[in-house]
C-alpha cells in the first residue's frame, strides 16, 4: 500500500515536472530562434473563412502549402508555383513578413497559431478580411 | 470681471491639458535570444518631441506622448528584448523619428501607422546602422477605438522590426560583425546596406460634395456627386466619386440627320484621377473608354441598333483652399469620339461648385 502511494507520489512529482517543463517550453515559444517556435513547420492550407462562412482551396490550390524553416527562410507554394524567400516573424506585431527572391513582401497576420493549425489574415486588399487555415497533418515531422 | 476672466483662463488651460493623451507600451513576454549585444543607452535625436497629433470621435485634435519619457520606454522595451550579460557588446541607439498617424485612406479604410527611424552606435560612437520603418495597418473606418488602443503595439512591432534589420544586417555583412577583440568588426561595415525610407506623411482625407454644370455643342445637364479622396503629394489620386446627372438635348441634331429619337446605353472603362500641382489644387484628368448600344428610331419610327465604343478625355482643375472645411471650385473640358450614327465627335465644358468637409 505505501509502495503505491509513494508510485502515485513519484508519478505526481514526474507529472508536474513534466508540466512545469511543458509550461517553459510553451513560454519560450516567443523567442524566434527557439526551435520550439510553433510557426517552424509545414503548413498545408485547409480552407478560407469569409465571415464565418467556411470556403474549401480551389482545385489548383490543392496542394498550397507553406513551410517555415528554422533558418528563417521558407518555401511555398500558391495555385501549383512554387516560391521561396526570407521570413521575419514579428511578435509584436503578430505577423510574419514574407520577402521573396524578387524582393517584394508580403505580410500576415498570426490570427491563431497551435501546433496543429495556423490562421493569417494576409495584409492584402482584395483579401484583407479573409481568414486562411493551414493545418499540419504530420506532428511528428522532424525538420 | 477679473473673476471671470481667471476662470475662462482657468477653463483654457484644462481643455487644453484634455487634448494631450498618454500611451505606455505594455510589458510582453518576449526576447531575441542569442545575440552578442544589448541597447545600453538610447539618445533622442528627435526634432518632434511628441508621438502625434490625432483626432478623436468629435474631431477634437489630441496630442500623443509616452507616459514616461522616450528613452525610458523605449530602454525597458529593448531590455526586455535584449537582456544584458557580461560577454555582450553594448550598443547605443538613436531615436530620430518617432511618429505615430492615422487617417482615412479609402471610402472604407482607415490606416494607422507608426514611422520610426533609429541608428544604431557602437560604444566608440560608430554607427553600425540606421533603420527607418513604416508600421501600417488598415482598419474598417469606423474601428477609432481599435486603431487608439492598438497605436501602442505598432510602436512595439516596429521597433522589434528595426531590431531584426540591425540583427540580420549584421548577420549579412560579417559573421560576428560585432564582436572583434570586444570590439565592434568595422572591417565589414554595415553602413552599405542600411537605407533610410523618406518620410511621407499619410494624406488627409478629403470629403466633397459638389454640383457640376456641363454644356456641349448638342446637351446641356447637371450633375451631383460625392466625391471622397486621400491625398498624395506625388501618386496620381485615384477618387471614390458617386453621383447622380441628367442632360437634354439643346439642338435638333437628331432630326436632322434622320431620326426620330437615339436612346445610349454605354458603361466607361478606362481611369479618372487628380494630380496634386501645389496644395489646395489639382489638375483633375480622365481618359475612358465607352462600350455599349445606341438604339435609333428613324422618321417612319423603324427601330436599329448600333455598336457604340469610343474614347472620352477630361482635362480640369480643382481648386480646394482650405482644406478641413470650405468651398471646391472646378472647372473642366473634355472632348469624345464615338461610333455613333448621330453625334460622333463632341466637346465641351463643365463648371463645378461645392463644399468639402
Amino acid at each position: 500500500m505505501f509502495k503505491i502511494k509513494e508510485r502515485i507520489k513519484g508519478h505526481n512529482i514526474a507529472y508536474k515536472l513534466f508540466l512545469f517543463m511543458a509550461i517553459i517550453i510553451g513560454n519560450s515559444g516567443y523567442a524566434q530562434d527557439d526551435k520550439t517556435t510553433p510557426l517552424i513547420n509545414i503548413w498545408h492550407l485547409d480552407n478560407y473563412d469569409m465571415g464565418g462562412q467556411e470556403y474549401g482551396p480551389k482545385k489548383k490550390e490543392k496542394d498550397d502549402y507553406i513551410f517555415f524553416k528554422e533558418d528563417m527562410t521558407y518555401t511555398s507554394k500558391s495555385e501549383g508555383k512554387e516560391e521561396a524567400g526570407t521570413y521575419i516573424l514579428n511578435n509584436n506585431g503578430a505577423y510574419i513578413l514574407m520577402s521573396d527572391k524578387n524582393g517584394e513582401t508580403i505580410k500576415a497576420y498570426i490570427i491563431s497559431i497551435s501546433k496543429k493549425s495556423l490562421v493569417l489574415k494576409y495584409d492584402i486588399n482584395e483579401i484583407r478580411n479573409i481568414e486562411v487555415h493551414y493545418n499540419s497533418p504530420n506532428q511528428t515531422h522532424k525538420l | 470681471m477679473k473673476t471671470f476672466i481667471s476662470i475662462l483662463f482657468i477653463l483654457f488651460i484644462c481643455s487644453s491639458s484634455f487634448s494631450q493623451k498618454t500611451i505606455d507600451l505594455k510589458k510582453v513576454s518576449f526576447e531575441i535570444k542569442n545575440q552578442n549585444f544589448y541597447i545600453d543607452s538610447i539618445i533622442d535625436n528627435r526634432q518632434v518631441l511628441h508621438l502625434g497629433v490625432i483626432e478623436d470621435d468629435f474631431n477634437n485634435k489630441e496630442t500623443l506622448r509616452f507616459e514616461n519619457d522616450i528613452t525610458t520606454t523605449i530602454k525597458h522595451f529593448m531590455h526586455a528584448a535584449l537582456p544584458k550579460t557580461d560577454d555582450q557588446v553594448p550598443v547605443t541607439l538613436g531615436i530620430n523619428k518617432l511618429t505615430i498617424e492615422e487617417a482615412q485612406t479609402s471610402i472604407d479604410k482607415r490606416t494607422a501607422r507608426v514611422y520610426v527611424e533609429l541608428y544604431f552606435y557602437a560604444e566608440n560612437g560608430e554607427e553600425l546602422h540606421k533603420v527607418a520603418h513604416f508600421e501600417d495597418q488598415v482598419f474598417p473606418v469606423s474601428n477609432v477605438t481599435e486603431i487608439y488602443e492598438t497605436h501602442e503595439q505598432r510602436i512595439r512591432a516596429a521597433l522589434e522590426y528595426c531590431l531584426w534589420s540591425f540583427i540580420n544586417t549584421q548577420k549579412a555583412n560579417t559573421t560576428n560583425s560585432l564582436i572583434k577583440d570586444g570590439m565592434p568588426d568595422t572591417e565589414g561595415s554595415t553602413q552599405e546596406a542600411s537605407a533610410i525610407e523618406t518620410y511621407v506623411p499619410l494624406g488627409k482625407w478629403f470629403n466633397m460634395l459638389t454640383f457640376k454644370r456641363m454644356t456641349d455643342r448638342h446637351n446641356e445637364g447637371w450633375n451631383v456627386s460625392y466625391t471622397g479622396f486621400s491625398d498624395h503629394e506625388k501618386d496620381f489620386i485615384i477618387p471614390f466619386v458617386i453621383g447622380y446627372g441628367q442632360s437634354s438635348a439643346k439642338s435638333d441634331a437628331v432630326k436632322e440627320r434622320g431620326y426620330n429619337s437615339v436612346d445610349s446605353y454605354a458603361l466607361g472603362f478606362g481611369f479618372n484621377g487628380f494630380i496634386k500641382i501645389i496644395p489646395g489644387i489639382y489638375a483633375d484628368l480622365g481618359l475612358n473608354v465607352p462600350i455599349g448600344m445606341e438604339v435609333l428610331r428613324d422618321l417612319e419610327n423603324k427601330k436599329s441598333n448600333n455598336f457604340l465604343i469610343g474614347l472620352r478625355a477630361n482635362q480640369g482643375v480643382k481648386i480646394i483652399p482650405w482644406k478641413d472645411f470650405g468651398v471646391v471650385i472646378g472647372a473642366g473640358f473634355f472632348q469624345q469620339w464615338q461610333t455613333s450614327k448621330v453625334i460622333n465627335r463632341n466637346y465641351g465644358f463643365a463648371l463645378e461648385l461645392g463644399i468639402n468637409f
